[in-house]
This record gives structure tokens, C-alpha cells and sequence, in this order.
């Protein structure tokens, strides 16, 4: 788990999503809401370019990211959850808005044996340790 | 050799357990009760009310009788099905319900004082003198319940899981297996769930739940599951849970289920020896244990005369087959025709024998077993609680699945393909000693009683008897009493009517109901960013819903009281800082930003300066203030709304709400930024010097806004005051902001100033006057109530404006907010009474000694208040035994002009 630091938030009321540079992921949180990961350094060049067709607004501060490495991470994420994580066609590029063991959270497959979840930081702790119980007596993900 | 035992050869009994302090051998695979009766044990329970010895009548859950306590410490499980409790090395069970033992149980003496305990006893004891109540209520009390729950803690770990799946089978029977196999080769993702540890066959392609019961079944397709990853008692492989509670979500559910069979009424129907019928097949064919050697056969169908074959092929004599039919299949065994049970007698762990009516006539048998059936009643529970229908079948004198509104279908026996049966009328000559419900003790004679009470409903019948309750739920009673009600009242069972099938179907662990929600898991915590510096400083923490907060930062053998009160006082002398992490915050950004606050806030916005803020509230549709917090002008388009920490959730969802369905043609975004700024609030006279010196920048004017930086750490600057005071709140990204508080800190330290937590802030407030949501702002109060109507902005369209206009908000009596001063404490919550006996007029919201000087002042909302200034009242809580003569005043105690938090 590790600060997520480099998310923004970016609406658009009117237009699709810009094209973001090489290494910046774009990831559709909302019907008219993205996530940038990792597009701190464009923030400048993307406010031009979106002008008056949507806002950017910075959200990383608060969010922390977890990366969950391992063949079990969709039996780990059952755990305590209520969206079906080991539907295959969940797979990288989506993103999906649940809960786990009552804390919001997004998650983002990034491949077969690995993805991303993204919970604001004070839940960190709670799901930190609920994962820690899992993977121990499972032989889960890292 | 009489009574239950294990038929010679097979595998080796390698297990060993303690049943009553004795220790016994098992085989690998035995339940409790096959190991029991293969030592020769068949007495294994003490009834609940008349402490009746019983045994093993069953070999599944629907076991009403045999019912032991499991596991030692705090892993001690009551009340647990011996049928249903395979035996592991190690186990300890008791018996229940009995005192000293189980062979000489003192409770028995309820035999005698029967005609005291009759249906609705309990109900009579009502009547008469209260004194009278309070000698039953000791005797009852006692007599109450069956196992005892443990008290220590327990030592297990649970978990929920969610799983999805095109088709959840429900049963690994032939028909399940089939159902699954079918679904699997149609490409469907399918679960398959067994309550045994292994299926009837074999079947690959589905994800099979063993050891796993269906408890409930809802709306939309939704099951619970719960899974026993160890017995009852059972030590669990570390790191793993003892049971799981799976919640799926299937597309379509098939139920094969199975069917229950049903016993017969007669007297001493309820002995150890009595049994049903395709329960003896069960302990020959799964466990090689015969549960007797002289078996008496009664039966209303064909399906029993297969129980014959199996005793005699296990070595066991089958003395009579009694059949109440005219005639039956072809047997080599002896028949009587006509025939029923009228009553038995019996030894310690068997029957001696069994008296029965043939014909016209009597006759008795010597027999050590009777094996029972009256046929089979589907099991419809999960059916019935999706919301099916159920429909009556004359030839099995059972209700079968009927139309059901959602994707659930039946299968198998579960769906009716069970034996039928001779719909017949019991003449009972015993009725008194004719168990109808076994585990509670309800006799035949009970229902007749209830009825000729006046019960006719069956629900009023269930309650008044308790047939039909407790762990077994009425599996083997509930078609038997119906059966005699409806003989009773002369009308058809489905006329008699049924009751209502509900979740669970077995008893489930308040464990695995919990799951992962146990000790400090029962809610997520949620930590503050700055959560380690504050660590370190060894405050006392405060839970603020799901938050924690600093109280106060003791110093030595400090009481909160007086850290507080230094902390306060520290504000109002030089300087403090405190952590406002946790208020709300949302990025408001877009040419329709104005737009958007203005249909949000009831203040005005549009107006706002850039670089500026302003206090603001925020109403529910009804008028009712919402929230508050301050709204600020960050740049042309960009603004930042500010809320309280408790409805920080509920002002997302309603700013969504505004945005999405209020007002989606707007230009607008709205992003909760709650986590991403840590907040610091640093207030005091000093304040603006320290934040000069640390920002090498001159701080702006009361509600200006500067951006700069803190220990290299870029911040936002909001000169706001919730003191009094000239105070700052300092906004950095949550994961930056750990320095910026160390700078703070020393700086403030060095100034003479403290860290000040939630007590202190609380004294502050409500000498200044400030509001706060969840106290004054109790969702019932409206902005004139609580003296905020001149900052209403006049040209309305706001929510919350029309609903602003209901004459009976206008009311000159309302509850309205005011000030209240005295000599003494005032205890928060009092109500505000004119003396003792009075009606109240208004209740205490917040109280606070003064921060400087002495004396209390407390905010309070008082009905008509604003005009009632001057006047004395009682301040009384009876509930803390605290009262206070307190003076109404304006709701402002500190600077009332306001000058210091502008200076």
C-alpha cells in the first residue's frame, strides 16, 4: 500500500475524454468522470486543453493505492465484498466502484495477477489488516 | 445383545471422543449420533420441558431430539444436532437440559407436574397478583432455553465472501447433481452446495460448497451460504476461519432440497428407539451402524418396506411391519395390515416394546427399535422464503412447490417426487403422552387444549403452544400438527393454513453472521492523516463516527478537563493547533460554478470576490438546516465548499443529487477532496505572527485566502476563525502534510501555545456561539430558529426556499437557539423547565465552562426563545441527577462585536 499521490479527478459535461500522453493511465471512474493516474506533469497542458469542457480537480492527497500481486487476488477481494471480481471479462482497462468490508473502493485490474485498489487513505489501515488475515490463511496475494 | 450397535467388519474406529465425560471410538466419516448409537448409546438428550429422556430420531439437520453441547472454552457451541457434528479426534460433547446427569436428571419431576406445564402455561402465570409473577419469573427464567451459551471469548476467526454464478444448486442429491451437470454442459457458471462433507456423485465444471447450508434465500436471486470449515468445537487450521457466510448472487437458483420424513403420533412416540425409518436405512448404509436388532416397521407408504430389506440384510430381525394401509407391496417380512402404533415402552438406550393396534384389536411386540413413517414432507423453505407459492397434494398429504416470482425452481423430492401416503386419522388414545413438536414438547393434547382455548389461527396456535420453534423449526412436527389441527377443526389441511417459512433454515453462529464486523472489526476505523504525529503526542482519542480524533493532549497526570482547559486557554492567550482533517471539502470548479452553489448554499455566492470566503449553510428541501461550513473563491471558476465532519457522506450524495438530477444542464464539477487537504487550524492572538514568520508571507484578512508554502510543503491558506480568534486553517495534500504540522507544532510550542484537541475546541465554540450540526443544527431547526435568517439570500432558489415559507416555520414559539449562563455546571441534554414538574420548554444542546473566568454558558433551543431573554429556568436532567438554575441570554458569550478574530 502506498500513497496513490498522482490521481486527478477530470469531468467533462460535454465532450469525451483528451488524449492523454504516453504513461498516464485513463481509467472511467463515472459517466462523465476519469481518473488520470500519473498525469501530474501534463496538469498544465490538459487544463488548455479542456478549456471550458470540464475541470480537473486533484484527489490523490486523500487516496492510497494498494497493488495486490498474485494469483489469488480476485478470491481475495471476494472477501468481505459484494461485486463479482472473478467475472473474467473484469479484466485490465476496467474499473469497478464497490465496497469491501464496508470501505468505497475502486479496483482496477492491471493483469492477470495483479491489480489496483484505490480506498481513501483513513480506510487503509482496516483493509490492510483484513487483507493480512486473508492472505496469511489462504497463501494469497502479496 | 439389544439396542443400537455397529454392524461387525468395516474400518477401523481410529477417532476417539468424550460424550459425557466417557470416552467412546468413531470411525472417520461417523456424525456424532452413528458414533453414539454404534457404542450403544440411545439415550443422548433430556426433552426441554418435561425433561423426557429422547434419543437419535433423525440422520440429518431435521433432527428435533438430539441435541448436545460441543467444544470446550470459548469454542463451546450448544444446542448442536448430533446428526448434523461428524466426529473429529478430540471432540467433547454433554448433554443438555438435565441436572446432575443425563441417567438421573432431577428435572424430570416436570413429568409429574404436567398438567401444570400444558400449552400456554407460561402466558396463565401472567395471571393473578404481580407478586405471584415474581416467584414464577425466577423458575422460569431458570427452566428457559436448552445449552448454555459460553462465556468466554470466542477464539475463532469468521469471513464473508460474495460470489456470483449463472445457476446456485441447492443439494448434491441424484437431482442436484443432475440439475448441476446440466447447467454445466449448457456453458453456465454454476455452485453447487451439499450440507454433507461429500456429494451423492460426481461432477466437475462448478465450484462445489461442501459442508455448506443454504440458510436463506431472498430477493433478486440473492443466497446466503454458510460454509463450516471445522466442526462445531473444532480447533480451525490457523490463519483460516472456522465458517464462512457466502452471499451469491445466481441468475437462477435450483432447490433439491430433499424431503423431510415425517414420524407418527402415538404415545411414547418420542422414546430413544424410536426412529424414523429412512434414518435407520441411513446409519446401515452411510455409518454400518444397525440402531437395532428387533425393529418393528410402521408406515403409511411403500418407501418403508425398503427400511426392512436393509435391517435384515445388516443382520438386524424385522418383527412386524405394521401398515395402516388395507394393503401393502409384497414382502417376505411379517405384515399387518390395519395397523398402527399405540404406544411403547422402553429401556435406558432402546424400547422394550411396542404395543400397536391391528384391526380390530391389540397386540404387542418385543422390540428394541421402532423405525416411523408417515410419509415425506418436502423441503420447501428456501422456496417459500424467494416468495413461492405453495400447492397442495392430496396423495402425499404435503404442500409442494408452486409458482414462485423469481428464477427458483424445485427439483426431485423437493419438487413432490416422494413415496405417497394413506391420508388417515389417528384415533389417539394417549393424546397426553402423543408428541406432536419433539423439541418442544408439544403433545396432542396441547393443541386440543389451545384449541378449545380459542386459538383458530395457526400463526396464534404456533405461538401459544411454541410448536413449530426453537432450533428444528417444526421440520418433523409442523405437517404433523396441521394434520391434527385440521382433524380438530374438521376442515382440510390447506384450509387449516400454514405458517411462514423464514431464514435461517438451520441455526446459524452469531460468528459467521459477523464475519470479519467482530471486536474492533465491528466498523471500519478510519484513521486521520496526520495520525502518527498526534501518536506521538499520547492524546486521549476520541470516536467520531467512524473516525478518530484527538480529545486532548494530557501532560503528566493532567485530567481531560484540564488539558483542555490549558489548551483553550492557550487559544485565547497566544496560540493553538488542531487538526480539521476530517471536515468535508469539495472542489467546485466550472463556468456554472456560482450557478451550482447558489442553488446549494442559501447564502449568497455569486458576489463572492476571488481570494475570498464566507460562511454558509445549507437547507434540506423542507427548509431544515442541513449543514454549514464556508464556501471560497479560489479562482475565476474555481471554488472549495467546506462542510461538517459528520455529513460530510450525506453532503456528497446531496451535492450529487443537486448535480445530477437538480440541475444537469449546469457546467459544473464537484469532486470530494474530504482526504485529499489534511487541514490544520492554528487560532489565537499569536496565530498570524506564526504563520507570517513560517510562510514568509503577510497573511490575508479575516475569510481571505493565500497560497504559500510550509516547510517546503505547498499549502492553502483560509483565514477562517471557529474560536473567536484570529485563526487560519492550513489545507496540504493529506500524504504531504505530516512536516507542515511538525512546523506548526514547533512554532506554535515556542509561542507559548498548545496542540488542542476536540474538548478544547468545544469550549471555544460555544462561548463564541457557533453552531454545530448533530447539536443545534439537530435537523429540525430552521436558519431563523437558529438566528441565521439575515444571511439568507433574499432572492431565494435555493433548496430549501420554498419549503421556508410554511407559516408553521414562522411560528413565534419554535424551539430557537439561545444562550444560557450560570454559577454551577450545566449539564448537557437537561431539559429547560420554568421548576420541578413543569412542562419542558426547550432542552440544553451544548455546555462548557468559561474558557477564561468563571462560571458555565450553554447553548439551548427553547421554544420561543429569541424573546425570552432575561428569563430564569431550571436546567434538570433526571437521568444524571444534575441540575442547574441557568439565565437566558443571547446565544454569544465571547467578544461579542467580534474585533479579535478580525485583528
Amino acid at each position: 500500500m502506498a500513497a496513490a499521490g498522482d490521481v486527478i479527478a477530470l469531468d467533462r459535461w460535454d465532450a469525451a475524454p483528451p488524449d492523454v500522453a504516453a504513461g498516464t493511465r485513463l481509467l472511467q471512474v463515472e459517466p462523465r468522470r476519469w481518473w488520470l493516474i500519473g498525469a501530474c506533469a501534463q496538469t498544465d497542458t490538459l487544463t488548455a486543453q479542456i478549456g471550458d469542457t470540464g475541470a480537473l480537480s486533484p484527489i490523490g492527497g486523500g487516496l492510497t493505492r494498494a497493488t495486490l500481486t498474485g494469483a489469488g487476488w480476485r478470491e481475495v477481494l471476494t472477501i468481505s465484498g459484494c461485486f463479482d471480481v472473478e467475472d473474467p471479462r473484469f479484466g485490465v482497462g476496467k474499473i469497478a466502484a464497490t465496497t469491501l468490508h464496508h470501505v468505497p473502493v475502486w479496483i482496477a485490474p492491471t493483469g492477470d495477477e495483479m491489480c489496483e485498489v484505490y480506498l481513501a487513505n483513513s480506510y487503509a489501515p482496516t483493509l490492510h489488516e483484513l487483507w493480512s488475515r486473508s492472505a496469511t490463511g489462504q497463501g494469497g496475494p502479496s | 445383545m439389544s439396542g443400537p450397535s455397529r454392524i461387525p467388519g468395516g474400518a477401523e474406529s481410529t477417532l476417539r471422543f468424550r460424550f459425557d465425560g466417557v470416552e467412546y471410538r468413531a470411525r472417520p466419516g461417523d456424525t456424532l449420533a452413528a458414533a453414539l448409537l454404534a457404542n450403544g448409546v440411545g439415550r443422548v438428550a433430556r426433552s426441554f420441558k418435561y425433561h423426557r429422556p429422547r434419543g437419535v430420531m433423525a440422520a440429518g439437520v431435521e433432527e428435533p431430539n438430539a441435541l448436545v453441547t460441543v467444544g470446550v472454552g470459548g469454542r463451546t457451541e450448544p444446542n448442536t444436532r448430533a446428526t448434523d457434528l461428524y466426529v473429529y479426534d478430540g471432540l467433547v460433547a454433554v448433554s443438555q437440559n438435565r441436572w446432575p446427569s443425563l441417567a438421573f436428571d432431577l428435572g424430570a419431576i416436570n413429568g409429574i407436574a404436567a398438567p401444570f406445564l400444558a400449552a400456554g402455561f407460561y402466558y396463565k402465570t401472567f395471571f393473578g397478583p404481580a407478586s405471584r409473577w415474581m416467584l414464577y419469573e425466577k423458575f422460569i427464567r431458570r427452566a428457559a432455553g436448552m445449552g448454555k451459551a459460553p462465556t468466554a471469548p470466542d477464539p475463532d476467526a469468521y469471513e464473508h465472501r460474495a460470489a456470483f454464478c449463472d445457476v446456485l444448486v441447492v443439494g448434491g442429491g441424484a437431482a442436484g447433481i443432475a440439475a448441476a451437470r446440466k447447467a454445466v454442459a449448457a456453458g453456465e457458471r454454476v455452485i453447487l452446495v451439499e450440507q454433507q462433507r461429500a456429494l451423492s456423485g460426481s461432477i466437475e465444471g462448478v465450484r462445489m460448497l461442501t459442508r455448506t447450508t443454504a440458510s436463506g434465500l431472498w430477493d433478486h436471486g440473492f443466497a446466503t451460504l454458510a460454509e463450516r470449515l471445522v466442526e462445531p468445537g473444532q480447533t480451525p487450521t490457523p490463519g483460516q476461519p472456522a465458517q464462512r457466510l457466502w452471499h451469491v448472487r445466481a441468475t437462477r437458483i435450483v432447490l433439491a432440497t430433499g424431503a423431510i420424513e415425517r414420524p407418527l403420533t402415538f404415545a411414547g412416540n418420542d422414546r430413544p428407539g424410536v426412529m424414523l425409518s429412512q434414518a435407520v436405512r441411513s446409519y446401515i448404509a452411510r455409518f454400518d451402524v444397525l440402531p437395532g436388532e428387533r425393529v418393528v416397521i410402521a408406515t403409511n407408504n411403500d418407501d418403508a418396506y425398503a427400511t426392512a430389506d436393509a435391517i435384515a440384510a445388516a443382520g438386524g430381525e424385522v418383527v412386524a411391519i405394521l401398515d395402516s394401509r388395507a394393503s401393502g407391496p409384497a414382502t417376505h417380512f411379517p405384515v399387518f395390515t390395519d395397523a398402527v402404533p399405540l404406544s411403547t415402552s422402553g429401556q435406558t438406550h432402546h424400547l422394550a416394546s411396542v404395543k400397536a393396534r391391528v384391526g380390530a384389536g391389540t397386540r404387542r411386540f418385543d422390540a428394541d427399535l421402532l423405525a416411523v413413517s408417515g410419509g415425506f414432507t418436502p423441503v420447501v423453505h428456501l422456496h417459500s422464503q424467494a416468495g413461492g407459492k405453495l400447492d397442495w397434494r392430496e396423495d402425499l398429504q404435503a404442500f409442494v412447490p408452486g409458482a414462485s416470482p423469481q428464477a427458483v425452481s424445485s427439483v426431485g423430492a423437493a419438487a413432490g417426487e416422494v413415496p405417497a401416503i394413506a391420508a388417515t386419522v389417528a384415533v389417539l388414545p394417549d393424546p397426553k403422552h402423543s408428541f406432536i413438536d419433539f423439541q418442544n414438547d408439544v403433545t396432542a393434547s396441547d393443541l386440543d387444549l389451545a384449541w378449545a382455548e380459542g386459538y383458530r389461527s395457526v400463526e396464534h396456535l404456533k405461538r401459544y403452544t411454541t410448536l413449530g420453534m426453537a432450533t428444528d423449526q417444526g421440520k418433523t412436527s409442523n405437517m404433523a400438527a396441521l394434520a391434527h389441527l385440521a382433524s380438530v377443526a374438521g376442515v382440510t389441511i390447506p384450509q387449516a393454513g400454514l405458517t411462514t417459512f423464514r431464514p435461517p433454515f438451520t441455526p446459524l453462529t452469531l460468528g459467521a453472521l459477523a464475519g470479519a464486523d467482530g471486536g474492533g472489526h465491528a466498523a471500519p476505523a478510519r484513521r486521520i492523516a496526520l495520525y502518527d504525529r498526534h501518536q506521538r503526542l499520547n492524546p486521549l482519542w476520541q470516536p467520531l463516527g467512524l473516525w478518530h480524533r484527538p480529545r486532548a493532549y494530557p501532560i503528566g497526570d493532567e485530567t481531560l478537563h484540564a488539558a483542555a482547559l490549558r489548551e483553550a486557554r492557550a487559544v485565547r492567550t497566544t496560540a493553538g493547533i488542531v487538526d480539521v482533517s476530517t471536515l468535508a471539502k469539495f472542489a467546485v470548479t466550472g463556468p456554472d460554478a456560482a450557478a451550482f452553489l447558489e442553488i446549494v448554499c442559501a447564502t449568497g455566492v455569486a458576489k463572492l470576490a476571488v481570494g475570498r470566503g464566507r460562511y454558509t449553510f445549507m437547507l434540506r428541501e423542507d427548509g431544515m438546516v442541513m449543514d454549514d461550513g464556508t464556501v471560497w473563491r479560489i479562482a475565476e471558476t474555481r471554488y472549495l465548499l467546506t462542510s461538517s465532519t459528520g455529513g460530510a457522506d450525506r453532503m456528497e450524495a446531496h451535492l450529487s443529487y443537486a448535480h445530477h438530477v437538480l440541475a444537469p444542464q449546469l457546467k459544473v464539477s464537484v469532486v470530494a477532496q474530504q482526504e485529499h487537504f489534511a487541514g490544520i487550524a492554528l487560532a489565537g492572538p499569536l496565530s498570524r505572527e506564526i504563520l507570517a514568520a513560517l510562510t514568509g508571507t503577510e497573511m490575508p484578512a479575516h475569510m481571505g485566502v493565500a497560497q504559500a508554502a510550509i516547510a517546503g510543503v505547498p499549502v492553502l491558506i483560509l483565514a477562517a476563525s471557529y474560536s473567536g480568534e484570529r485563526a487560519f486553517e492550513i489545507y496540504a495534500e493529506g500524504h504531504l502534510a505530516g512536516p507542515v504540522w511538525d512546523a506548526l507544532e514547533v512554532a506554535t510550542r515556542a509561542a507559548g501555545g498548545y496542540p488542542y484537541g476536540l474538548e478544547a475546541l468545544e469550549f471555544l465554540r460555544i462561548e463564541k456561539g457557533h453552531i454545530v450540526i448533530g447539536a443545534e443544527g439537530d435537523g429540525r431547526t430552521t436558519p431563523h430558529d437558529l438566528s441565521l435568517e439575515k444571511m439568507l439570500r433574499k432572492a431565494g432558489g435555493f433548496i430549501g426556499a420554498s419549503g421556508l415559507t410554511r407559516p408553521a416555520l414562522a411560528a413565534a414559539d419554535r424551539a430557537q437557539l439561545v444562550g444560557l449562563t450560570s454559577d454551577t455546571p450545566i449539564p448537557e441534554g437537561a431539559m429547560l423547565i420554568a421548576h420541578d414538574g413543569a412542562p419542558v420548554e426547550g432542552h440544553v444542546t451544548s455546555a462548557a465552562g468559561r474558557v477564561i473566568g468563571t462560571g458555565a454558558v450553554a447553548l439551548g433551543l427553547l421554544g420561543g426563545g429569541r424573546a425570552r431573554l432575561g428569563d430564569v429556568l431550571l436546567a434538570s436532567s433526571p437521568t444524571r441527577g444534575q441540575s442547574a438554575r441557568v439565565t437566558v441570554t443571547a446565544p454569544v458569550f465571547y467578544d461579542v462585536e467580534g474585533t479579535r478574530y478580525r485583528e
